[in-house]
């Protein structure tokens, strides 16, 4: 059942997300443009208006991308958990928190694919309007900073996942309990606002935990400390994703009003 | 009439005891009490806000934070009672980008006991494109779609919340025969609605529920002989407005 919850949801989400894939194709065909007008045409005032407008325009395209990851995977937990939608949700034959699971992977999987085309996109863009050698010297950066050595690459994994899972649950938590019925009063003011002051907290917490751990640790490169940074950071990250379960799950059971 | 006059019998199909739900500090149901047993049609009738879309989201296992014991089949409500019970909400409840055919698999896939032959033939009757987005269609078009695929089910238990509310005398025809014609007939169905009239030659018995309480549960020809007055005509006396 849950496999078959996890296929109707990938369906459900790959029509939201189809947007923000698009999105993201739309930012490098303009940034191709821009470098393909640049090379056509003869250096002018005029070009170089279309130019700068035409990257500023596939920039704010890839912003939107990111920005629309978030919005769509609260969109489609909102309107498949607690919208009219989720009468059908919530009379299907499967455990309450396989819902949370389902759409928690597929969240994931889309927030992974939206990185990678952005990353992709990005690498791209150096290359076209910086060369080569740009392009080699960037990567090369982010490798000596993230994935030096297999302790880098682990603890860079590591706290991706990790924060994509409790930054997920935060999401769902705060929809979920925005519509119980102590605090159904204007559901999305009261959701945002519960999304900043938890996030807040937590990256409050991370930052004194880091402080804190510092005095244990003496590293000698930059590399390992960012590493061991990254590990503690990904830890808390997993006690606060913990948290945020066991009060969606508490919420999504005992406290949520279908309206 | 106060006095409740609960069916008894061993093959329940629906068992409550002392269920009670509160919304903030509303109480929407207080503390009721109902054994329904199996294979009947029965009313579950009552003004608004009596508690009717309550009870019926309890049984479908939308809300589950209510107070008491709640059992189908002799099953506690979860994943096995939505299994047996085929539930009509009072409001569509399909996404934006749906179309009938996308609809069909979901209950495909989750539902053993859906007939898919059942459906189309439904579909058919109706003149619906399986492939034409639900967003598209009329509201009455809307709601029967939502009921053929709810009586598309061998379902144990059919829990219909107004399924004639809103719709014109010819739609609601079309929805009572497709009921009738269409339940599983070992199966029960608790219809809520507040056109008694139209209904009532169909019910076995019904259930009166004010302000969350269950004021009465007989059999419609009981009530005839009781007290010698259609069941609408109770409704009205045991509802008026002053």
């Amino acid at each position: 059942m849950f496999l078959k919850l996890v296929k109707t949801d990938f369906k459900y989400h790959s029509r939201s997300f189809f947007m923000v894939v698009m999105s993201v194709l739309l930012a490098n065909i303009l940034m191709l443009s821009s470098k393909g007008l640049v090379l056509s045409l003869k250096e002018s005032e005029s070009l170089k208006i279309v130019k700068t407008f035409l990257i500023a325009i596939a920039v704010m395209f890839l912003i939107i991308a990111v920005f629309g990851t978030i919005v769509m995977i609260t969109k489609v937990f909102n309107n498949k958990c607690v919208s009219s939608e989720s009468y059908l949700t919530y009379s299907l034959p499967v455990k309450r928190y396989y819902h949370i699971w389902s759409n928690l992977i597929i969240s994931t999987v889309w927030s992974v694919i939206i990185l990678v085309l952005s990353g992709l996109s990005a690498m791209l863009w150096i290359y076209v309007w910086s060369g080569k050698d740009s392009l080699v010297n960037w990567i090369r950066d982010i490798q000596k900073m993230f994935f030096s050595d297999g302790f880098s690459t682990f603890s860079c994994i590591f706290t991706s996942i990790c924060g994509v899972f409790s930054g997920l649950f935060l999401i769902y938590l705060c929809i979920s309990v925005v519509n119980t019925s102590v605090l159904k009063h204007r559901p999305l003011m009261m959701g945002v606002l519960a999304y900043i002051v938890i996030f807040y907290f937590q990256n409050k917490v991370i930052s004194e935990f880091l402080k804190f751990c510092q005095n244990y640790f003496d590293l000698d490169c930059l590399e390992h400390t960012m590493a061991v940074n990254f590990l503690i950071s990904g830890s808390v990250c997993i006690v606060f994703g913990i948290i945020y379960y066991i009060l969606l799950l508490h919420t999504i059971n005992k406290k949520l009003e279908v309206d | 009439m106060k006095d409740l006059n609960v069916i008894e019998s061993n093959n329940n199909i629906i068992e409550i005891n002392s269920l009670t739900k509160k919304y903030r500090k509303k109480i929407a149901l207080d503390d009721i009490s109902i054994q329904i047993p199996k294979g009947k049609i029965v009313g579950l009738l009552g003004p608004n806000g009596s508690g009717k879309t309550t009870l019926m989201k309890v049984l479908s296992g939308v809300i589950c934070n209510y107070q008491g014991e709640v059992f189908i089949n002799k099953k506690e409500i979860g994943v096995e009672t939505k299994k047996i019970v085929s539930y009509l909400p009072d409001k569509p409840y399909f996404a934006k980008w749906m179309r009938p055919v996308d609809v069909i698999k979901i209950f495909k896939d989750f539902y053993k006991d859906f007939k898919e032959d059942k459906m189309m033939s439904m579909l058919d009757s109706l003149g619906v494109d399986t492939k034409q987005k639900i967003v598209t269609m009329s509201k009455g078009m809307i709601e029967r779609l939502q009921l053929s695929l709810v009586m598309s089910r061998d379902a144990l238990l059919y829990v219909l919340d107004e399924p004639l509310g809103g719709v014109d005398p010819a739609t609601r025809d079309y929805i009572l025969d497709t009921i009738i014609k269409n339940y599983n007939p070992e199966g029960t169905v608790l219809i809520s609605t507040h056109l008694i009239e139209d209904v009532e030659k169909v019910f076995d018995s019904v259930i009166f529920i004010k302000q969350g309480k269950i004021v009465l549960f007989e059999e419609v020809d009981e009530i005839r002989e009781k007290y010698n007055k259609s069941v609408d005509e109770l409704f009205r006396e045991e509802f008026k407005c002053f």
